[in-house]
């Protein structure tokens, strides 16, 4: 009998990426000289956590991503192993300053990654079929229509597949329960795609300055120049995220500090002429959920921005299609948008 | 460990002179100087602005992360005490029929160690040894690893059902494995011992089971020379923005290591014959080229810290059927481990 007969291979499920904005995952000097796997991680976590609260998964988190908090006997590691082969990634200087319009100070950027990336999934023996799904799933939409890492909401962090076949092979989503109400989920995602019938410009500056001035429409659609008390300030600073540079330790700005729940790519060429923008976004975005009841509101906003803003953003392209997918406001079931979302039968 | 009358030499003297000092020597220092915890956080700032980032010039200059290389490793490595599978392999002392193993990788990620020590300059200082401050994976962390994974590969029908908790499921585990390898391999506790020195006082164990067994290998720490130091900052759920940065002290990634494991066998003592020591070193070393390269090395492995790469595969072995009795087998590339366990599989 062979020593080895029996033997079991860990089930990794290998993914093949590229860059189609440079990715940035932070580091010590602030800078992305180098992928931080803590970095990845996080954003495919909560991305996955994301689809699991939105077919009303409540165990998926703490089953698949480990608790460490709470009883002590209750701690668990994680039920997957995720692996970051960066080798085939290299350093890109961006544009130190990028402004648009002359009354803008701003996005001010340094070094970050650009090239081939694999990432290994491997799922361990107490992770569920289901939630191994739902994972996959989560990872097929994220690639699809979202983005990974840090400063995705200033443009970077797009990935892409070679072809459609190299996205992780997953089950359709079949029976979803009512979405948790109590964290974000992706039943209240949007989902928008701004193509271009032109190429993408081949510098970074010009790439980043569409993405960031459309960011920029969006966070003026959320002020109003006739209110002199910017009653809009509140809810703006949630919705496109804010923090305070100086902080003076004011209670009331402190509360006022949010991450972007709107993240808004650079341009990135889906083929040799045509080109696109990425925006996408969980709106309310925090645990627990504020400013739920102006939900609408703020969609409604942000959908009138960027229809207006888009011919403007490339100067080579004026009749961009703004291409949405609001799974709040649908119309579809969600169990169908989902799949849909990650490119899987309906 | 700290020398506690060094430390107190350096008590009275200025931070000018504490900046002039390696930067494996300021790790040490610069926490005995801080009084309370903003000095701590000062002394922290500091030293990562001075010795943990560096100014690269590309198009303009840009701060980033500093690799910093420890002074003994050259020193170290002289000594023939990092394992290399181009050095001369002795293994002519060994009992017969043992063998040496070394298994050469690349690390691809950041590799984090747990230091012992509780009061560091970082909260998540790496593991260093206490006279040269070389980073290492210590030896019991690499069994630690080399167990999981061959539990990973040879798994039983159910874990949860092998006990009520982790040492008497490793117990069982190992006693209850096909072809008996884990036992020989990694040894077995016996839980019961203590109490049963306890209730006869004459130190007889009186279970019929079998009680404590060493294991036949035999670890050693993989040695590293560079680390760097990284940052977290995870985000609150209440905000969806970092709020608190952790820093850590990590093993660089972009550097070599090898695992060097000795497997010694028992001549006289029954189950040493070749066949069952290769049995052990094929399914040993399988389930280490199989899952490592997923799971990879040390501490948030599961998050893709310690991610490796192998590169080499070396086995020497003394009194195998091999002619004069040593005999050293060598394969190189991603898949040399693999092609190692398939050739002690071969002649199982």
């Amino acid at each position: 009998m062979s020593a080895l007969s029996g033997a079991v291979k860990p089930d990794t499920l290998s993914v093949s990426l590229k860059t189609l904005t440079p990715l940035y995952t932070g580091g010590i000097a602030q800078n992305g000289e180098q992928v931080h796997p803590s970095g990845l991680l996080g954003s495919v976590r909560r991305f996955s956590c994301l689809l699991a609260a939105a077919v009303g998964d409540a165990e998926f988190e703490e089953a698949c991503w480990g608790k460490v908090t709470g009883d002590q006997a209750e701690h668990h590691a994680k039920a997957v192993a995720l692996s970051f082969d960066t080798r085939d990634l290299e350093n890109v200087e961006l544009p130190w300053r990028v402004q648009c319009g002359e009354r803008n100070k701003g996005w001010y950027f340094g070094l970050a990654q650009q090239g081939g990336l694999q990432i290994g999934v491997t799922p361990l023996h107490s992770l569920s079929k289901v939630h191994a799904n739902l994972l996959r799933v989560a990872l097929r939409i994220q690639i699809r229509r979202a983005t990974f890492g840090a400063k995705d909401q200033f443009g970077l962090g797009v990935l892409g597949v070679l072809d459609a076949e190299a996205l992780p092979a997953a089950e359709p989503l079949v029976n979803i329960e009512a979405p948790l109400s109590y964290t974000p989920g992706l039943h209240n995602a949007f989902f928008v795609r701004v193509p271009f019938d032109c190429p993408a410009p081949s510098a970074w500056h010009a790439r980043l300055k569409a993405g960031l001035c459309c960011r920029g429409a969006l966070r003026n659609a959320l002020r109003d120049p006739t209110d002199p008390h910017d009653r809009l300030r509140d809810l703006r600073h949630y919705v496109m995220g804010w923090f305070d540079p100086h902080p003076d330790g004011s209670a009331r700005k402190r509360l006022e500090e949010y991450g972007s729940a709107v993240n808004v790519s650079a341009v990135y060429p889906t083929d040799d002429k045509h080109c696109e923008i990425r925006v996408w976004g969980v709106f309310p975005h925090t645990r627990p959920p504020q400013f739920a009841y102006e939900r609408g509101t703020v969609m409604g906003k942000l959908k009138a921005a960027l229809a207006g803003s888009a011919p403007a953003l490339l100067d080579e392209c004026h009749r961009p299609r703004v291409l949405w997918c609001d799974a709040g406001n649908d119309g579809a079931d969600l169990r169908t948008l989902l799949n849909k979302l990650a490119g899987l039968p309906t | 460990m700290k020398c506690f009358d060094w430390l107190a030499d350096w008590s009275d003297r200025n931070d000018g002179e504490l900046q002039q000092q390696p930067w494996d020597l300021q790790l040490l220092l610069r926490p005995s100087r801080a009084g309370n915890d903003d000095q701590l956080k000062q002394h922290r700032k500091d030293f990562v602005d001075n010795q943990a980032i560096e100014e690269r010039r590309g198009g303009r200059v840009f701060p980033v992360a500093r690799t910093l290389t420890s002074r003994h490793w050259q020193d170290f490595k002289a000594a023939g005490l990092v394992s290399d599978p181009e050095e001369n392999i002795d293994v002519g002392d060994l009992p017969g029929g043992s063998a040496r193993l070394v298994l050469k990788f690349r690390l691809v990620q950041p590799l984090l160690t747990a230091e012992a020590d509780s009061f560091t300059l970082f909260d998540n200082a790496l593991r260093k040894d206490p006279l040269f401050r070389l980073p290492h994976l210590s030896a019991a962390a690499v069994k630690g690893l080399a167990a999981d994974a061959y539990q990973r590969a040879f798994p039983s029908e159910d874990w949860r059902r092998l006990g009520d908790d982790d040492p008497a499921r490793t117990r069982a585990f190992r006693l209850g494995d096909r072809l008996g390898s884990a036992r020989r391999l990694f040894g077995i506790a016996d839980a019961k011992a203590g109490r049963d020195e306890e209730d006869t006082g004459t130190g007889t164990r009186e279970c019929l089971e079998p009680g404590s067994a060493i294991g036949r290998l035999q670890f050693t720490p993989v040695w590293f020379e560079k680390i760097q130091f990284l940052i977290m900052n995870p985000k609150e759920p209440s905000t969806e923005r970092g709020q608190l940065p952790i820093s850590f002290e990590a093993v660089a990634p972009d550097q070599e290591g090898a695992v060097d494991i000795t497997y010694f066998s028992a001549p006289g003592f029954g189950e040493s014959d070749e066949r069952t020591v290769r049995t052990d070193l094929a399914r040993l070393v399988w389930a280490l080229a199989e899952w490592w390269p997923v799971l990879g090395l040390g501490a948030k492995r599961l998050a893709g810290y310690g991610t490796i790469v192998p590169l080499e595969g070396r086995i020497d072995t003394y009194g195998w059927s091999h002619g004069a009795g040593l005999h050293s087998e060598r394969r190189s590339g991603e898949g040399s481990w693999g092609e190692l366990a398939q050739w002690l599989n071969e002649e199982t």
